[in-house]
């Protein structure tokens, strides 16, 4: 019984390498199949051809390769990763399961700043500078409501404690109240803003570009790798404020730059993608069972899943029944419901108890 | 290893919970609160702990200011076992141990910091918890992973808000022999918050007596906890029992003194 815990550890150690491997794999072929798949058939051999000598192809299958799938399927990966990484992270910072950005609020927050950015882009004299830049107007008018609403919640529970409890329902609340701001906007816009906000809610990745993946890329990277490097703290909070605080954890510093970094990575992603909910649940969720609590290795896995979770998602919505395509939001919302119901009814879930 | 405290006084709002606490203790000695329930044993723990956010006084440690201390110079020098370890989640015994190691590693544990997590696991003797995860266990074996990680820290300033609460009289025994091991062979200096006073006057070298915020007495167990002093602390009159092992503190049932003297 009493074997020495270095074996023990080195064993897990072990294990959540070959977890965190797998998955990249996983990844890998996901992204490959992903680059075949769809309403136009390639060959493999001509998607081998596209990504080490694309000169060779046609300027048609090329365009589909390179121009359209691959960097639909690199938005899909930010995407994921990052909606996956923000809810292990708040999950850590706020030691709640079951928050996430989506629950938080910060996805209506964002949604109503997204149909601010797009109604307002109609106003005279807006429309002129903003013609140009009305995507970069999005991402930013979404990021900033949405870390808005971050801070809204953060100060609430200055004055009134951060239980779970204070925190979900601040969350809960706010996103009622950017729900109404945003069916107002909704009610009172003309018809073609309507259905550009409405596409927006669904969450899809027609939006995805060159450019959208090199805007969201370096964020992306940026926040993850800070989230990354805050691991040992988050697995302090994780035994509780005062044991993290003699930790020599400074814990309001990391909450708060903990949540703004998520909302960063989160909102610059879904301002591109819309709302994409249950991949900051599933995604942390998964990689507890596989791998553990311990941070250094559950956000890489969380955002290993969470990737892989969005891009076949978005490969089966796209190529289900081709050539009509289902918004990823609408097949997250569904497969998040099922495995919800599954968390609930398992008998040895130890997540809600 | 010099532990200075002096004036320290802490409010919640507007009112004073530490009324001007002066204590110093030095190394190898083991320090025991005691004090009613309410009487700010806890909150003085937590203010050295750097928790709580003192409104006068200072805190000295080797002529350290903690207070200005960065964090984690801190976390190298002090370690502190809460009273209440609620707050948890689900992680492994091994992931919480491991959180002790914390201020001293950057990213990955070396071998010497698994010889250290090892060590404080025998002693608390949950090596074979290893793998469990915190909501599995007792609420005793808890308060032993607890007390595990703050020895993991290797502090110089132990503090322990009440490290027996939920333990069986053996492991009582056990963790007490321990804090005065920590104290007396690795030159450790202990603040311990106790209740009982039987084992605060046999493993306590100093004792320290509060009440309503403030210090009441200190000095050697046998100068503070008199019949008289206990009596006006607690309301209880309690008896001592010399036998041939050693003397024995106990309550006098049913005197009629205890409860007039609990309203009084």
């Amino acid at each position: 019984m009493d074997e020495d815990i270095e074996i023990l550890y080195n064993r897990e150690w072990h294990h959540r390498w070959l977890v965190l491997g797998a998955l990249l794999l996983a990844l890998l072929a996901a992204g490959f199949y992903a680059l075949n798949a769809g309403s136009i058939h390639l060959s493999v051999m001509e998607v081998i051809d596209a990504l080490i000598k694309p000169n060779a192809l046609d300027t048609q299958t090329r365009m589909i390769v390179l121009d359209l799938r691959m960097p639909r399927i690199l938005l899909a990966v930010l995407t994921g990763a990052s909606l996956a990484v923000a809810g292990t992270v708040m999950q850590a910072l706020m030691r709640n399961p079951l928050v996430s950005p989506f629950t938080l609020g910060m996805s209506s927050a964002a949604s109503f700043g997204a149909a601010c950015a797009i109604v307002m882009s109609s106003l005279p004299l807006l429309s002129l500078a903003f013609m140009e830049y009305q995507d970069a107007f999005i991402v930013l008018s979404a990021f900033t409501f949405g870390i808005g609403s971050v801070f809204l919640i953060y100060a609430i529970s200055l004055r009134r404690g951060s239980t779970s409890a204070t925190l979900i329902l601040a969350g809960v609340v706010l996103g009622y109240i950017f729900q109404a701001g945003l069916m107002v906007l909704q009610y009172t816009t003309d018809n073609e803003k309507l259905r550009q906000i409405t596409l927006w809610l669904m969450g899809g990745m027609w939006g995805a570009n060159w450019s959208a993946v090199i805007l969201v890329t370096p964020i992306v990277i940026i926040c993850c790798a800070y989230l990354l490097y805050k691991a040992w703290d988050l697995n302090a909070l994780l035994a509780g404020d005062e044991v993290a605080q003699n930790a020599g954890v400074e814990i309001r510093k990391v909450r708060l730059l903990g949540l703004f970094f998520c909302t960063l990575a989160s909102s610059a992603c879904l301002a591109f993608t819309g709302i994409i909910g249950f991949i900051g649940l599933i995604g942390p969720h998964i990689g507890r069972l596989l791998i553990g609590q311990d941070n250094r290795y559950l956000i890489p896995c969380s955002a290993l899943l969470g990737a892989l979770i969005l891009m076949v998602s978005d490969t089966i919505g796209r190529t289900i029944i081709e050539p009509v395509e289902i918004p990823v939001g609408v097949i997250m919302y569904l497969l998040g419901g099922v495995f919800f119901m599954y968390l609930i009814l398992s008998k040895d879930n130890r997540i809600f108890t | 290893m010099r532990l200075e405290i002096s004036d320290l006084a802490v409010s919640y709002d507007t009112t004073p919970i530490l009324k001007s606490v002066s204590i110093s203790a030095g190394k190898g000695e083991v320090v025991g609160v005691i004090g009613p329930n309410g009487c700010g044993k806890s909150t003085l723990i937590k203010t050295i702990a750097g928790i709580n956010v003192p409104s006068a006084g200072s805190i000295q440690l080797d002529n350290l200011d903690l207070f200005t201390l960065p964090k984690i110079d801190m976390a190298k020098r002090v370690g502190y076992v809460p009273q209440d370890f609620r707050q948890m989640a689900s992680i492994t015994v091994l992931d919480a141990v491991a959180i002790g190691r914390r201020p001293h590693v950057s990213w990955a544990l070396s071998k010497k910091d698994f010889a250290i997590m090892n060590e404080a696991m025998k002693s608390m003797a949950i090596l074979p918890l290893a793998g469990k995860r915190l909501d599995q266990l007792s609420g005793g074996e808890r308060q032993k992973v607890f007390i595990a990680r703050a020895l993991a820290q290797q502090p110089t300033l132990y503090l322990f808000d009440e490290p027996t609460s939920a333990l069986d009289i053996r492991h009582q025994i056990a963790v007490f022999r321990l804090i005065r091991d920590l104290a007396h062979t690795e030159g450790a200096t202990v603040l311990v918050v106790v209740h009982d006073l039987n084992f605060a006057q046999y493993y306590a070298d100093r004792i320290v007596m509060m009440q309503k915020g403030a210090i009441v007495k200190q000095g050697t167990p046998a100068e503070v906890m008199t019949r008289e002093a206990i009596r006006s602390v607690y309301g209880v009159d309690m008896c001592s029992i010399a036998t041939g092992t050693g003397t024995y503190l106990l309550p006098e049932w049913e005197g009629g003194e205890a409860v007039e003297t609990m309203t009084g």
